[in-house]
């Protein structure tokens, strides 16, 4: 920046908003210009000039007689609004930078579509009948959503979603919440290691005599079976000496003993956190 | 034959399907027109060039339906005109803008060369068709272009109704065909989303092979025996392949992945924040200001100052980068192979839009990686994963888990507190279309008109990308729209069918609006395959 003439420091000063630029020295002028630097961006407004009516005409003219007009809107109104920022890993801020339309972590583009065909959309119409969903979010959690006729946590104060386990042919209640909407949803935290064919999800009320009754047949369950704990410890983090031994004298490791570990971190932990590579061995250093 | 291990690069191309031709500027259809410019445009360019010099490389890249549809649509392919040419406008604006800036005239003339080479591409190559580089890439035998759910449908969890993964299967395979005119051998399942019994349906529509997270093998019963260097056949006979994780990191991560390299392009620093000129202020949506494409500074470092971008110097770190990787990847191939009774295969599944839109010089570095992967070694050799099977197939069979290629690795990316509202309507509508396929098999006229234009709006309902956007929070109210109105529409269609009072009018509109899958039959909401 030193060896720039004094012509030159001030067209950058000029392009970076400086004002009263053209009366500085030197020294003046590049303090200006590295003070201004960080904060400015690449342009200056300007007020709108011949150039903006040139672009409007060719912009119109690159459009004309390409698209119906009479059948559009122009554009939905729009304004940014500040948004909360949300945890994310690496893979999801890259793929919702494809769904990106404003800098992320600042503002969020907010469309305002007109009424549109008759559509009231906002108001979606009630389930054909009341429904209770269940399905697995992750090994160790259920995910439960109950949508019911408009007013009845109104009519029925007490009702209640419960969680229950059968084993030896007894139902246990292992957890209950109090259902105070109509529609909603809670996330149950299970133990992992029960299989999912003995846990059973009620909708209801007790009665006057203390029994329940079950508000909700109709319902969404779906337990997969194939949640498999993590074997890794047993079978995967292994030291290069080990992985070489096993692998060449042990046959498959598919024979090997599949040992769960309670509380253990899950397969896909170990290798995002990096402790082992998907080689199998450990990572070293 | 003679490589150590083979490597086979998978890029994930999807976007939901964004049309709007009601109106006539629509913000969320630059999606589309960005991953053109700055990533499909770009790859075909870098596959083409490489054909052309001889060199061989491999690629396995899903085009998803809607993809494919998009790609297709005549409005799009107008409307993505329009969009090159006002920026070809803009540019001139900034080139005078710039034109005594000696950081960023050189960036701006760039551009020019650019948008110009990526019009001449689209509109005198392509005649406005991007599929059809593709599939000729794919009929030369360069590119494995395999398909993904009808609309990207998560299949764990719309699982409850099979009707509705056949639904996805059969409208994937059939787009497929039509677009590129074959059958897909393979499957992208969204965001690698698995289930057990999914391997059964694949079988059925004839799909070879699938792919899965690290975890979908290593958790596999029994467990495979080299991991995920060998794929494993399923129990229903598909294969599944898993994901390399040391691979993926390179690029993938934020720490240590290359797109964070200081001398790359900034993604977030953008003509469209940063100039407020009339001739940019012009190709900005509704006064909001948005991203145009125009970048013109580099990565540099943390803070907030940011130096002007260099292509030239962004594409030497990119060949330096394409051979760090390609030698992690020799001494990948020498580890395992001297541990293994058959060459490994190293799969490195990728979001193909993180190669351009994300990190800007990721197409040059693919064309460096093949490259340098066909001059200067010989120990890695690219293959697709049809070509592996065909050559060791004889591989484990093995069950993996449910499971996904999303944080934590299951299903809490698309079922959480800010998008779980959702399944209770698409189960409901799930089962209801297949009622009414059960009810009247064989519908003619308007109710088949009501009931096809039925089964789009439940499909459209069904991309993850709406509970994607709505966890992630970036177009949260058009996600909800979207997820609400396709419901809505599903009703009143619905209804129609069911009662038999037609609005013809509003069958027309939303049938030009929601317009994907010309060849649509509802019939697919059943249990069995229909392609």
């Amino acid at each position: 920046m030193d060896t720039n003439t004094v012509k030159e420091l001030r067209e950058i000063a000029r392009d970076l908003g400086i004002t009263g630029f053209s009366k500085m020295r030197k020294e003046e002028l590049l303090a200006a210009i590295k003070k201004a630097k960080p904060k400015k961006k690449a342009a200056t407004k300007s007020p709108k000039t011949k150039k903006a009516a040139k672009v409007k005409k060719a912009k119109k003219k690159i459009t004309k007689g390409k698209v119906r007009k009479t059948v559009m809107s122009a554009e939905p109104v729009a304004k940014t609004v500040k948004r909360e920022p949300t945890e994310e890993t690496d893979e999801e801020r890259i793929e919702s930078a494809k769904f990106i339309t404003t800098i992320a972590g600042t503002a969020a583009y907010h469309s305002q579509y007109p009424p549109d065909l008759g559509e009231d959309i906002d108001t979606l119409p009630p389930l054909p009948e009341p429904r209770l969903t269940f399905l697995m979010q992750k090994p160790g959690v259920v995910a439960t959503n109950w949508h019911l006729e408009s007013g009845r946590t109104q009519q029925d104060k007490d009702l209640r979603l419960r969680l229950g386990v059968l084993a030896d042919q007894q139902f246990h209640i292992e957890q209950e919440v109090q259902v105070n909407t109509d529609r909603g949803s809670h996330y149950f935290h299970i133990d992992p290691s029960w299989p999912p064919a003995v846990i059973y999800l009620q909708l209801g009320h007790y009665d006057q005599n203390g029994r329940f009754v079950i508000a909700i047949r109709r319902g969404t369950v779906r337990l997969p079976r194939l949640f498999i704990q993590s074997s890794l410890g047993v079978n995967w983090a292994l030291e290069q000496e080990e992985f070489e031994r096993e692998v060449i004298t042990s046959g498959p490791l598919g024979s090997w003993p599949q040992h769960a570990i309670p509380g253990a971190p899950s397969s896909h932990e170990w290798i995002t956190s990096g402790a082992i590579t998907s080689s199998g061995l450990i990572r070293k250093g | 034959m003679s490589a150590k291990g083979y490597f086979a690069l998978v890029l994930h191309a999807h976007l939901p399907f964004v049309r709007h031709p009601e109106y006539e500027r629509f913000l969320e259809e630059d999606w589309f027109f960005e991953a053109l410019t700055e990533t499909y445009l770009p790859l075909l360019d870098v596959f083409e060039g490489l054909e052309r010099d001889g060199i061989h490389f491999r690629v396995t890249m899903s085009l998803t339906p809607p993809l494919l549809s998009m790609m297709t649509d005549p409005l799009l392919q107008k409307r993505f005109v329009r969009y090159l040419d006002e920026r070809l406008i803009a540019i001139e604006g900034e080139l005078k803008r710039t034109k005594d800036d000696t950081y960023f005239n050189p960036v701006v003339h760039y551009y020019k060369k650019h948008f110009e080479r990526l019009r001449e591409q689209f509109v005198e190559q392509y005649e406005l068709d991007v599929t059809r580089g593709f599939r000729r890439l794919m009929e030369n035998g360069y590119l494995e272009i395999i398909t993904c759910g009808a609309t990207h449908g998560y299949l764990p969890l719309l699982a409850t109704q099979e009707e509705s993964l056949y639904a996805q299967l059969s409208m994937a395979v059939r787009t497929h065909e039509r677009i590129l005119g074959r059958k897909p051998k393979g499957i992208w399942l969204a965001e690698c989303g698995y289930t057990p019994g999914v391997d059964r349906l694949l079988a059925e529509f004839g799909i070879e092979f699938f792919f899965v997270d690290s975890h979908g093998l290593l958790d596999a019963s029994p467990s495979p025996k080299y991991g995920v260097h060998t794929p494993v056949r399923t129990p229903n006979g598909p294969a599944a392949f898993g994901r390399d994780f040391e691979s993926s990191k390179q690029v993938w991560s934020a720490e240590e992945g290359y797109p964070g390299d200081g001398i790359y392009r900034e993604f977030y620093r953008d003509a469209g924040f940063d100039v407020q000129e009339p001739h940019i202020e012009s190709i900005l949506h509704a006064g909001i200001k948005n991203f145009t494409g125009l970048k013109y500074h580099r990565i540099t470092g943390e803070g907030d100052w940011k130096e002007p971008y260099h292509p030239e110097w962004a594409s030497e770190r990119a060949a330096e980068h394409a051979g760090n990787f390609l030698f992690n990847r020799q001494r990948q191939m020498e580890h395992l192979s001297a541990h293994m009774d058959r060459p490994p295969i190293v799969v490195a599944p990728y979001d193909a839009e993180l190669f351009g839109h994300w990190w800007y010089e990721g197409p040059q570095w693919i064309n460096f990686l093949f490259r340098k992967m066909a001059y200067d070694q010989q120990d890695v050799q690219a293959i697709t994963p049809w070509e592996y099977l065909n050559w060791f197939g004889d591989v484990e069979t093995a069950q993996p888990p449910e499971c996904s290629w999303g944080a934590g690795g299951y299903h809490e990316v698309w079922l959480n507190g800010s998008n779980d509202w959702i399944y209770p309507y698409l189960h409901a509508a799930a089962e209801r279309i297949s009622d009414l396929a059960a009810r009247f098999p064989d519908a003619d006229g308007d109710q088949r008109w009501a009931l096809d234009q039925a089964a789009r709006e439940l499909l459209l309902a069904q991309s993850s990308d709406w509970a994607f956007i709505m966890k992630t929070a970036t177009s949260v109210e058009y996600a909800v729209r979207r997820t609400k109105s396709h419901i809505y529409r599903f009703n009143r269609l619905a209804d129609m069918a069911e009662f038999g009072h037609y609005d013809h009018d509003y069958l027309r509109a939303v049938t030009e609006r929601d317009s994907l899958f010309p060849d649509m039959d509802y019939r697919m909401f059943r249990k069995s395959p229909m392609v």
